[in-house]
């Protein structure tokens, strides 16, 4: 049986080693779909570890998908604006979130038309801010994946990561410092340094790392919005709650668009939202 | 969730400076919130890039000095 999936792949060392490890669990036709928007235009696409990844599995059948989710997102992040602002407060602004969203969207639309009932991701426990990546809106993604019969899954959530840098470090650790990652961790820059695909266990934050990965929305603006405004003044549990709110709200709307979507797909909504 | 040592002060400043930005960004239309994002992340880096550009350079000219 010709096993294959979707991966969610911005070339990064995490979504890289989720394909590895997929490859490796016998899928043998993966679907690297990047999503790019108007807030990553100026990044690379992730060539170099796509054919890192062909070269080391011959086996497996790669595809690499660049696809546009710019409309997605801002439909998300406007439709409907002043109720949701009455219901969600700034939370609005958690556009990081609405970008996640539209990758879905867009992968769930792939599969259906490409027959893929695997949809994988690179998660780590990294960054547990990011709507993205907090447990209960990931339920809330499995679910609208499992409404269109696609499982959703992340290979590599409960794997370590690797010491967190501050980024004057990140700035000069190409040339100057050698990696901090100990030899044995779990994590996936050393799973993909021991398969030879990558030549330090640890290019995060580098310039290595700018340069093959495909970056994902600006999120400066929403790092002050988080750590400057909502935990001060609400903690850390009552900003989760009012994100998983939203992101609720958000999938339902998603849910509709994908359903209308494939019950007519040349009027639907989201075939004009899907076509840039 | 890394903790922080602010003072309240510090604390308050942040809430005051993050609150403007919040108002600000919620009235901006798609494009226009992407190109306020992208400005502000380049803006808090500039000075550590710069930062980090020097420190680079110096310790390249330390590094020859030494061989």
């Amino acid at each position: 049986m010709n096993k294959k999936c979707a991966l969610l792949f911005s070339g990064g060392t995490d979504s890289t080693c989720a394909a590895a490890v997929l490859a490796k669990e016998d899928f043998r036709e993966i679907h690297l779909l990047t999503f790019f928007e108007e807030g990553t235009k100026g990044s690379p696409m992730p060539l170099g570890n796509a054919e890192k990844l062909r070269a080391h599995f011959p086996h497996t059948t790669w595809h690499h998908r660049a696809i546009s989710t710019d409309k997605i997102v801002r439909h998300l992040a406007y439709e409907n604006y002043f109720r949701n602002l009455l219901s969600h407060g700034t939370f609005l602004l958690a556009m990081p979130g609405f970008s996640t969203l539209s990758w879905h969207i867009a992968a769930i639309a792939y599969c259906k038309k490409e027959g893929i009932t695997v949809v994988g991701d690179g998660l780590t426990r990294e960054l547990m801010h990011f709507p993205g990546h907090m447990d209960a809106v990931i339920r809330v993604f499995s679910g609208l994946y499992e409404a269109f019969g696609i499982r959703y899954v992340q290979p590599v959530r409960d794997w370590e990561v690797p010491p967190d840098r501050q980024f004057l470090d990140r700035l000069l650790i190409d040339h100057h410092l050698s990696a901090d990652t100990p030899p044995t961790a779990r994590t996936t820059g050393n799973y993909l340094y021991r398969l030879g695909i990558f030549s330090e266990p640890n290019v995060k934050g580098t310039a290595t790392d700018r340069r093959m990965q495909h970056d994902c929305y600006p999120f400066v603006l929403f790092n002050i919005f988080v750590f400057w405004l909502w935990l001060p003044l609400l903690g850390y549990k009552r900003y989760e709650r009012g994100i998983v709110s939203l992101f609720e709200r958000k999938t339902n709307l998603a849910l509709v668009l994908l359903k209308n979507h494939f019950a007519a797909p040349d009027n639907s909504k989201l075939n004009s939202i899907l076509k840039c | 969730m890394r903790p922080t040592h602010a003072t309240p002060v510090r604390t308050s400043l942040r809430i005051l400076l993050a609150a403007c930005l919040c108002i600000l960004t919620l009235l901006l239309p798609y494009r226009a919130r992407v190109a306020f994002a992208m400005g502000t992340a380049w803006l808090v880096h500039l000075p550590y890039v710069l930062f980090g550009k020097l420190a680079d350079a110096i310790l390249k000219k330390s590094e020859q000095s030494h061989e």
